[in-house]
């Protein structure tokens, strides 16, 4: 029961925690990036599609980041570039994947609801020889698919390059005084383009994390998990490791919500919400704690 | 000079957004030729659809109006989709309830009602970012996601109508409904209500002492706040505006057309009205055209859908497609302001 | 000297030309700096001259439209920041480029990190090579500490050793001792002759003409983004170097009326008053009292971030005093919104012009009616009043001499003189008994600083109270009538304004030398 409840938990952080370690990245740079939550989306159908179409995971998995990473791209351009204000951008990078997903799955699938992709390959739980065998433990550190493996590889990368190479040093500083940065001959604009586009990896994982392990797409899956996602990147303050732990809180709630319905009769709409409130009181705890008066 | 220069940009916007348009028409379609002229065409081919697209521009006025409120306190509410629907489900449910007052009390009764329950949503937000700098933009879409889900939740039981098919509530005293005005099609005498109170609001913002308040507190919060404009409050009357004008957006709706609320059917409203208020460049009156614009491009891809083979959901395609250039098309906006800044150091 | 002055340039810039696109304004007309190697030469200039923008096209900031630029005797094409490096030049700016969260040997080494296997960053590496550099220079500073602990003295040294970390030959100072107290300015001093000694050559950027003379080998004086006179310091005098800045003889003195009107009724008192920071953590202003006449003006001198801002900003109401009083001719205001302060008497010039005081993409009108827009003269029920407000700003800019061609410009567009000016006539008009002034003529230039000062005179005459916060010791020095001395967030030192006191002493007083000795003195005479 406690170690199932933890296993889902693990699971439903994957999403939310590959597309927060790609907003950290922005975040890091100085931007925020409001369209996670479309280029999760725009990945999760593109990869789910592909693979069902090519009956391979691997190219599945790289169209959907070359659509998410290219939306990132665009948002970039846009903001930086074109000094288009950064929120709209990415506002109309969310609306649009929405609309480009729907008008996909109409005019492709001709369906309008849950697509289904029987033909894509299965994305397998990896049993850990041994390991699964411990008892409790077993079922906690076994059995996960390689994306929910790689959510937890990558934020301890994400950790080394963030704080000891000079990628990482140039980063943050770019994000915490660009002009300064300027100075010594670091370009604001290079960096903050590169993070957008690994945001944009990143995310694409993440909703790639969505759709191929269940092998359905539903439009609008994402469900806000990209805002989630962004809320996890505020809390983590600039730290991987505080991004994964923020995204575990939001993953432990969803699998809340989710043991919920599947214990008690509370209506799953009620249910739903759970992750949102957690989620906005997350943020308020963590504001009052911050104590920042509004300026 | 000036002005010449933006509606420039604005037209080259809405050109370019139409050339996607018929990019992605003639790329889905196998009678593209026939798929655009109905684009074009359709909704001006009869009183019928051009009614429908007036109608269907209403809600979009308000929340576009809705965004620009907030957007001049320099405050996003992003959870417009949610207080729609949310003040919508308000409304409804006492309109239901005063079943036997006379209808222009109850009209007047339910819009309040409906602009209180939105309003004090956004407020919720408003006050998190005054009291204690919650992003207000984050937490009001928080908010909405919440509020979407625990609407759907009483239309699918404490007040869905059994005898409906969908989920969706029962039906209120028909006289409440607002009288149509250009038969067969859906418009209602509500575009004259909201034409008054997009007029009201742009003369508000100009010379009402709050809509002064508003607009330093958006350009400058620290000046604000030094020169003694109460600011938290300006933030949160902002909010509070912002969401009740997008209450009355849903609520509208629904004493125009449905008569009783239907699970998601305002969906797009608070997005599209965000769009509205860009192109608008947060000017109150230019909502208006904005509006009926974005309802264009839908009833557009509507009538196609009816004629020819394509889906109207290439709509959906077109709207981003504004979104996304009306963003480089602040281009000219945001270069002015950089100007002024470094103009001063 | 004599033998530096047969050796060749080690850099030329020559007809250089800047346009500024965005406001459209002439920053450099034909400048020009001729500097020798291994000496300290001064660009020197009103505020607006150029000199920055003329150092910022050296270091490859800011892109010049024309003009050459030779450097030991090449002619170089200056791309970027880092091609500026590379040829071994190095800019030490005014407002300090350094990243508080991280390290002094994070900052030195920042852009041109050591790395050794995969490439990550060695930490121990990075900080014994800031070590040794500290040592060699004499720039004595530890490199584990981060930036934000540091002084503003030590955080130029950082800047320093930055760009000797990349071996800059050239090293740029932009009015390197704005931020500096007397003592720091010597260490200063010493350090920048010791990099003369070592072989660097040093640009100085000041309008400071004392400190000029005093440091400098050679200078050059730009007006108006044009090179007016060149020449040996030795053969150089103060005024001759004045008149090439300004072009026209100004009389610089102020009329001054300390002591003229016996001032007598306390209209201003703070008691006891503490201040917390942001986030509630450290004390900023740790139990202040003091009282301010009619008539007076008691200035307050301090290094900068000893806690003026905090005191200031407690006073006005736009921070929370954590205990203490103010009180405003016998009324508590202590815990009162901005506005009741300024309902009871109160205004309020803040020093950041544009974030604070003054609404820059708005009009004149909007900006001058902001404290008084809901006021009976300017409104009726919830409508302002168009026309009384046009009327008003009208006035006002006429009476103050605001220079703008409409009362609807925008006043991001006018000058910070101009500015400045609309400021002070919302604040002045406003009737006030107290008046808070902070740095009310940084980055002015003459005129306007005349102007400032003959308005404030005008409002002392008038018997208003006024606390003037000030940076710069000769302001505090000449306008007021008393003056405190702000350290930690604590008052260290009260003097009346006599002919003997010296910037010297006061100095003393700001870095926090002999604190309490003094104190306890001065609680006696109390």
């Amino acid at each position: 029961m406690i170690s199932n409840f933890i296993h889902t938990t693990l699971v439903m952080t994957t999403p939310i925690l590959l597309a927060a370690l790609g907003g950290m990245f922005t975040d890091l740079s100085g931007m925020l990036n409001i369209g996670l939550e479309g280029m999760m989306l725009a990945s999760a159908f593109t990869s789910i599609f592909v693979a069902n179409a090519t009956s391979s995971l691997l190219i599945g998995i790289l169209a959907g980041l070359c659509l998410s990473t290219t939306l990132a791209a665009i948002m970039a351009y846009f903001s930086l570039s074109l000094r288009a204000n950064v929120f709209v951008v990415g506002l109309a990078t969310n609306l649009f994947a929405n609309g480009l997903t729907v008008f996909l799955g109409v005019s492709l699938c001709k369906s309008k609801g849950t697509l289904l992709f029987l033909n894509a390959p299965k994305l397998s739980n990896i049993q850990i020889p041994f390991v699964k065998d411990i008892p409790f433990l077993g079922k906690i550190l076994s059995g996960y698919n390689a994306l929910d493996y790689s959510a937890i590889i990558l934020t301890i990368i994400c950790y080394l390059v963030i704080f000891h190479t000079p990628y990482g040093y140039h980063l943050r500083a770019v994000g915490k005084d660009p002009r300064t940065a300027i100075s010594v001959g670091i370009s604001v604009y290079k960096h903050r383009f590169l993070a957008f586009v690994l945001s944009g990896l990143f995310a694409g994982l993440g909703g790639v994390a969505l759709s191929l392990p269940l092998k359905i797409f539903v439009g609008g899956m994402t469900n806000g998990r990209g805002w989630i996602a962004l809320v996890a990147v505020v809390l983590g303050q600039g730290n991987p490791f505080g991004v994964f732990i923020a995204s575990l809180i939001f993953g432990a709630s969803s699998a809340f919500s989710n043991m919920l319905q599947a214990l008690t009769d509370i209506s799953p709409k009620l249910l739903l919400t759970i992750p949102f409130v957690i989620t906005l009181i997350a943020m308020t705890v963590y504001a009052i704690r911050s104590k920042k008066t509004y300026e | 000079m000036k002005k010449l220069e933006e509606s420039m940009r604005v037209l080259i916007t809405i050109i370019i957004a139409l050339m996607i348009g018929v990019l992605a028409i003639t790329l889905t379609s196998k009678e593209p030729g026939i798929a655009i002229k109905y684009f074009f065409t359709g909704p001006f081919s009869s009183a019928y659809f051009f009614g429908n697209m007036l109608a269907a521009s209403i809600p979009l006025m308000l929340t576009g109006l809705a965004t620009s409120i907030a957007f001049s306190a320099s405050a996003f509410n992003l959870g417009l989709e949610g207080q729609v629907y949310f003040g919508a489900l308000c409304g409804t449910y006492v309109a239901y309830e005063l079943n036997a007052v006379p209808p222009i009390i109850a009209i007047i009764v339910v819009l309040a009602v409906s602009f209180a329950a939105g309003g004090g949503i956004a407020a919720i937000s408003g006050y998190l970012k005054s009291k204690w700098n919650v992003d207000e933009l984050i937490s009001s879409l928080l908010v909405s996601y919440t509020l979407i889900y625990i609407v759907d939740f009483f239309l699918e039981g404490p007040f869905k109508d059994p005898a409906a098919g969908l989920a969706a509530s029962p039906y209120f005293n028909k006289k409440f409904v607002l009288p149509k005005i250009l038969l067969p099609s859906d418009l209602h005498i509500g575009i004259f209500i909201v034409l008054a109170i997009i007029i009201l609001f742009s003369i508000i913002m100009k010379r009402n002492k709050f809509g002064y308040e508003v607009r330093i507190t958006g350009k400058n919060f620290r000046f604000a706040k030094y020169a003694g404009i109460p600011v938290k409050k300006v933030v949160i009357m902002a909010m509070f505006f912002s969401g009740g004008i997008a209450g009355l957006a849903g609520m509208i709706d629904i004493l125009g057309i449905h008569g009783r609320m239907i699970r998601g059917y305002s969906a797009g409203y608070g997005w599209n009205g965000i769009a509205v208020a860009l192109i608008a460049r947060n000017n109150p009156l230019l909502v208006i055209p904005a509006a009926i614009f974005f309802a264009f491009l839908q009833s557009g891809a509507n009538v196609s859908a009816l004629f020819s083979d394509v889906t109207p959901e290439v709509a959906r395609i077109i709207q981003a497609a504004v979104f996304y250039l009306v963003t480089a098309e602040g281009l000219l906006f945001f270069l002015k302001k950089k100007r002024m800044e470094k103009g001063q150091t | 000297m004599g033998v530096i002055a047969t050796s060749k340039y080690i850099l030329e810039m020559l007809k250089i030309r800047k346009r500024y696109e965005v406001n459209d304004v002439l920053a450099l007309n034909d400048a020009e700096i001729r500097v020798k190697q291994g000496t300290i030469h001064a660009l020197v200039g009103e505020n607006g001259a150029g000199k920055t923008t003329l150092m910022k096209i050296l270091c490859g900031i800011e892109k010049k439209d024309a003009g050459e630029i030779w450097l030991n005797g090449d002619k170089v094409d200056i791309r970027n920041p880092r091609h500026s490096f590379s040829l071994g030049i190095g800019m030490v700016h005014q407002h300090f480029r350094l990243i508080d969260d991280f390290t002094v040997a994070e900052n030195v080494v920042l852009g041109v990190e050591i790395t050794r296997k995969f490439g990550f960053i060695s930490l121990r590496d990075v900080i014994l090579a800031v070590k040794r550099l500290s040592k060699d220079s004499g720039l004595m500073i530890e490199p584990s500490l981060k930036v934000r602990e540091l002084s503003m003295g030590q955080r130029q040294k950082v800047e320093i050793l930055k760009l000797l970390y990349r071996g800059a030959d050239i090293i740029v100072l932009d009015e390197p001792t704005s931020v500096l107290t007397e003592q720091e300015i010597t260490d200063l001093f010493n350090a920048v002759r010791r990099l003369k000694a070592q072989g660097k050559t040093i640009i100085f950027i000041s309008h400071k003409l004392k400190e000029v003379m005093e440091i400098s080998d050679e200078i050059t004086v730009l007006r108006k983004g044009k090179t007016v006179q060149t020449g040996k310091t030795e053969e150089l005098n103060e005024k001759e170097i004045a008149y090439a800045m300004v072009g026209e003889e100004i009389p610089l003195e102020i009329k001054t009326s300390k002591g003229l009107s016996m001032p007598k009724r306390a209209i201003l008192h703070v008691r006891d008053l503490h201040v917390k920071d942001r986030r509630g953590l450290v004390e900023e202003v740790r139990g202040i009292s003091f009282d301010v006449k009619a008539g007076e003006i008691l200035g307050i001198a301090g290094v900068a971030g000893n806690g003026q801002k905090e005191l200031v900003e407690a006073l006005f109401g736009i921070r929370k005093a954590s205990s203490g009083s103010v009180f405003i001719d016998g009324k508590d205001v202590t815990s009162s919104s901005i506005r009741v302060h300024r309902e009871n008497g109160m205004a309020y010039i803040p020093d950041d012009r544009i974030g604070e005081g003054s609404c820059p993409t708005s009009s004149i009108v909007e900006n001058i009616i902001a404290d008084r827009y809901y006021k009976p003269v300017l409104s009726n029920r919830s409508w302002i009043d168009i026309s009384a407000a046009r009327r008003m700003a009208g006035t006002l800019v006429k009476e103050y001499d605001v220079r703008t061609s409409s009362i609807y410009s925008t006043i991001g567009m006018l000058s910070g003189g101009n500015i400045q000016k609309i400021i002070i006539a919302r604040e002045f008009s406003s009737n006030p008994k107290v008046l808070i002034i902070c740095e009310p003529t940084w980055g002015l230039d003459i005129r306007s600083t005349k102007f400032v000062y003959d308005r404030l005179m005008e409002m002392k005459i008038n018997r208003k109270a006024i606390l003037l916060i000030s940076s710069n010791l000769d302001e505090i020095l000449d306008l007021s009538d008393r003056i405190l001395v702000i350290y930690e967030g604590e008052i260290v030192a009260d003097f009346n304004n006599t002919a003997v006191l010296t910037k010297a002493v006061i100095g003393e007083y700001m870095m926090g030398l002999h604190l309490k000795t003094l104190r306890r003195e001065k609680s006696t005479t109390l």
